[in-house]
């Protein structure tokens, strides 16, 4: 009678302990998998935080394995691999694989892989609104509902950014104003201190934004000029003007030199500093100056040269792209460049080129894309085409301007997204 | 012969009403395990959706935690916490 009861209770312990092993093994799992999921998407902040892979794998798998320190240490993990799956001879892209441990029951350590990138699917950003009626006729891009020129939206992208980094969340309450909604502005404040009559407003040029909150305003005295933003008057703090231009605006003021003094700030620093350090010296004036030819940030046109060609003049590509830029023949004919080997005016033309693109399609995702896969296929496929090479291309440049540039090609996202793991 | 049946068929009652008991008491003790995993569970994938979304200076560790409570009558008033570090 004893034997038979105590066996049975044994059994029934038995059951339970084997219902709590599986359970704990069941969470150990799951926590396994979260662990990988967040080194993942953790590796790629990091990687698009620096501004893309910081050169050859092994330097960036060591600079990844010192940052996600903190995070496996607080579950016990164990990095068992990171790899950078699609990594090219010009280094590592932007899609990190790590592959995890985490402590289990009975001494078990149940293992999860997970893959993240930049998820760069931008569609088109809507219709594009066309300015008229002011100093800019082109088409408009919108950021917090304010329209402005391409060319100020993507360098109000970078400069963002920046400000989000430093944990200041910026805003844009103005940008472009006609002629005609200047006059109402003006007809409620007939005063020429505060509100410029119609026709002499900077905000007729799409250059110009009005940006807040006030506690943003120390941040932005100090570091809107390296993107190439000045404040136009002492007495109005929120009023930036970008300097470079739209590129193609027509009528207008003259807006100033790239050198212009922002107002309450210190002076500018020559335009080559504001390139990121890994621009060689020898081309840095050059990036520079066809940036501000374009209308494009320069930050942005350094960093497709270096996805292009990692700044080799004599590059030429197994499909017949040549030079720093990269140019096919036709794509050189057609911007009027006679030797796409010649570096200068190879990055001139990929300033012009790029402009173009931008202010076609008001979206640095897009304007990548037209430059790596041709505008025809943008218009096709109504955003990034869906073409490896050119998603991973896209990726890579957006990830090389810091995260400056959304991956969404509009309001700010990271765009970093969990991918699925081949099997 | 009908003594010893019901003396075994008393038997089998008493063992009955001893067993069922402590059956009742294995079954709530398995509940209770099956409970608490499942609390794991939910709190893991909660800390994780947090961690995925989570949004601040870039490069900078961000702690979060989220619990999910234990059901069932056993676990009232207890939870299960979840802990993980992000870099945003």
């Amino acid at each position: 009678m004893l034997v038979p009861a105590i066996a049975v209770g044994v059994l029934l312990l038995t059951a339970v302990g084997a219902v709590a092993l599986v359970g704990a093994g069941q969470v150990a799992a799951v926590r396994a998998q979260r662990v990988a999921d967040v080194a993942a998407v953790s590796s790629v902040r990091v990687l698009v935080g620096r501004g893309g892979g910081p050169g050859s794998p092994a330097r960036a798998r060591g600079a990844l394995t010192r940052a996600l320190a903190p995070v496996l240490a607080a579950d016990g993990a164990r990095l068992e691999t990171l790899t950078f799956p699609g990594e090219g001879p010009g280094g590592v892209g932007v899609t990190v694989q790590v592959s995890v441990s985490v402590p289990g029951p009975l001494g078990t350590r149940p293992r999860a892989t997970a893959r993240a990138g930049l998820d760069v699917r931008a569609g088109a950003p809507g219709a594009p609104g066309v300015a008229t009626g002011g100093g800019y006729s082109g088409p408009l891009a919108y950021r917090d509902g304010r329209p402005m020129c391409p060319s100020v939206a993507a360098a109000y992208d970078l400069m963002d950014a920046a400000a989000r980094s430093a944990g200041v969340d910026l805003r844009v309450n103005s940008g472009f104003r006609s002629d005609a909604e200047q006059a109402v502005l003006f007809a409620r404040h007939p005063d020429p201190r505060w509100v410029a009559p119609p026709g002499r407003s900077r905000h007729r040029d799409a250059t110009e934004l009005d940006l807040g909150p006030a506690s943003a305003y120390a941040w932005l005295a100090g570091h809107a000029s390296a993107f190439g933003f000045v404040q136009r008057y002492s007495w109005e703090p929120w009023h930036f003007g970008y300097v470079p231009g739209c590129g193609t605006a027509r009528g207008g003021p003259e807006v100033a030199g790239w050198g212009e003094r922002a107002v309450g700030s210190a002076p500018p620093a020559t335009p080559d500093a504001r390139l990121p350090g890994w621009v060689p010296a020898a081309y840095r004036r050059a990036v520079a100056a066809s940036a501000r030819a374009g209308g494009v940030p320069p930050a942005l046109l350094a960093a497709l040269l270096r996805a292009e060609s990692g700044f080799d003049p004599r590059a030429v590509s197994p499909a017949g792209a040549r030079g720093i830029a990269q140019f096919m023949p036709a794509t050189a004919a057609s911007v009027g460049l006679g030797d796409p080997f010649d570096p200068e005016p190879a990055i001139a033309a990929a300033g012009r080129l790029l402009g173009a693109h931008l202010r076609e399609f008001g979206s640095v995702p897009l304007a990548l894309a037209a430059y790596n896969a041709g505008p025809g296929a943008v218009r096709r496929h109504g955003g990034v085409p869906p073409f490896a090479e050119t998603r991973a291309y896209v990726a890579r440049i957006v990830a090389l301007t810091a995260g400056g540039a959304s991956p969404g090609g509009g309001a700010w996202s990271t765009g970093v997204v969990l991918l699925p793991v081949p099997p | 012969m009908s003594p010893p049946r019901r003396h075994q068929a008393g038997q089998g009652v008493l063992e009955m009403l001893v067993a069922l008991p402590v059956l009742a008491l294995v079954a709530a003790l398995a509940w209770q395990v099956v409970a608490v995993a499942w609390a794991g569970v939910r709190a893991e994938e909660a800390v994780r959706a947090a961690a995925l979304d989570a949004a601040g200076p870039p490069g900078r560790p961000l702690r979060l935690e989220r619990a999910a409570s234990v059901p069932g009558p056993l676990g009232a008033g207890h939870r299960v916490v979840a802990r993980a570090v992000v870099l945003p």
